[in-house]
């Protein structure tokens, strides 16, 4: 196994895995994508939002606007042993919006949201949420959490995780090529030992000069089963490379958690097909929602017999 | 993760898991087959909406299926480890 780093910037990282296949490639492309966990905002409290944007609306809206991440101080509330409903600071960052539009207009942009903790804040400053008429206001409390992309969208680290194969051609000309390569950059594709080795291909391809030399076709027949090009670009939550690592070390944990179960002959657990997570019903989720009691349930006249 | 066998037969082995799915049992899978002694391995996801996935494994000689998984698992593992320790290496000399 080899890995090679093609380019990595503060968002962006590229890299050649050589000697693997591909279940171990999209094992970890899902696991990028669906387990890394990250910080999100979860719950919101309105104080007050009187902007045309629905709570609703705003609340989703905050939800994807992506934070900053500090995974070694922060648990997942599953995990974490408070158990509150709202988590502890273990568990939990608050981020506070305050603000009110007097004689103008105003944009609300995701650099008002005032975090609690300055290692959970907003990435960019710049995502507009709302506007606010004058005399509007919108004030509230939200709690971030840690979650994983499998549960929500929200909290998947990466806004493009992919990888592809590497292609290797035979070329005619190598002076040509040569000098074609030198104008694209030796991170879409280098000669190695006679033969052209195509790290992107769509890089490639968008030269015109490459395109000449050496046809599409060739370049599919040329694709080498166990190399892979990966391009994980973060959503700015987490380094690019702290995604790499993660998703490796939590790969890593599920196969331990399984080798822990085989170990203590714990294999005859009841499998239901649909189970559904328990929801947490009453406190602070049903305020002005009206409990539902279900003693009451039975005392309803029947329906019915009125109309008639 | 939940696991259930649910036929264990001579060589054929039939397991149920739930809160996995391809991301787990694609790489074992994977690793299981690179097993000599193993004949057949595969997987299945009866329904995308069902948390359900069946594993199934027959070898060629023996009966030692969790024997085999544990091997599987552990040469995967092995792979994570030299992945990891070769991007670590590529990163420092990167970034330095
Ligand atoms: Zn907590």
């Amino acid at each position: 196994m080899n890995t090679k780093i093609v380019s990595l910037n503060e968002d962006t990282i590229r890299f050649l895995v050589d000697g693997v296949n591909a279940a171990f490639a999209n094992s970890l492309r899902r696991t990028m994508v669906a387990e890394v966990p990250i910080m999100t905002v979860e719950d919101i409290f309105y104080f007050d939002n009187s902007s045309i944007v629905p709570d609703e609306v705003l609340a989703h809206r905050i939800g994807f606007v992506p934070l900053t991440t500090d995974l070694d101080n922060y648990v997942l509330p599953e995990e974490c042993d408070c158990e509150a409903e709202l988590g502890c600071p273990k568990c939990r960052a608050g981020l506070t919006m305050d603000i009110e539009a007097k004689d103008d207009t105003v944009t609300v942009y995701s650099g008002d949201l005032v975090p609690e903790d300055p290692s959970i804040a907003p990435v960019s400053k710049r995502i507009p949420l709302a506007k606010l008429a004058p005399g509007q206001a919108i004030k509230f409390e939200a709690y971030a959490q840690l979650g994983q992309g499998k549960v929500h969208a929200k909290w998947s680290p990466v806004s493009m995780c992919v990888y592809q194969n590497v292609a290797f051609v035979d070329v005619e000309d190598e002076a040509a090529t040569k000098e074609c390569l030198d104008a694209c950059g030796d991170d879409v594709a280098v000669i190695e030992g006679g033969v052209l080795k195509v790290i992107d291909i769509q890089g490639f391809e968008r030269c015109r000069r490459c395109r000449e030399l050496v046809r599409h076709e060739e370049i599919i027949g040329g694709l080498k089963k166990d190399e892979f090009l990966f391009t994980v670009e973060s959503t700015g939550g987490l380094p690019p490379e702290r995604i790499v690592k993660e998703a490796v070390k939590m790969l890593k944990q599920k196969l331990s958690t399984l080798k822990g179960k085989i170990e203590a002959d714990d294999l005859h657990d009841e499998i239901r097909d649909f189970d559904l997570p328990e929801i947490n019903e009453g406190k602070l989720y049903s305020v002005g929602s009206g409990d539902f009691d279900e003693d009451e349930g039975g005392n309803e006249e029947p329906q019915g017999d009125d109309v008639a | 993760m939940k696991i259930n066998i649910v036929k264990q037969e001579g060589k054929y082995m039939e397991m149920e898991f739930s809160g996995e799915g391809h991301t787990l049992l694609n790489l074992l899978q994977d690793s299981l087959l690179e097993d000599k002694n193993v004949e057949m391995a595969g997987y299945s996801k009866p329904h995308p909406l069902m948390d359900r996935s069946n594993l199934f494994i027959r070898l060629r000689r023996g009966e030692r299926h969790l024997d085999t998984i544990k091997k599987a698992v552990a040469n995967a593992d092995g792979k994570l480890d030299e992945f990891l320790a070769d991007f670590e290496k590529s990163l420092a000399e990167t970034v330095s």
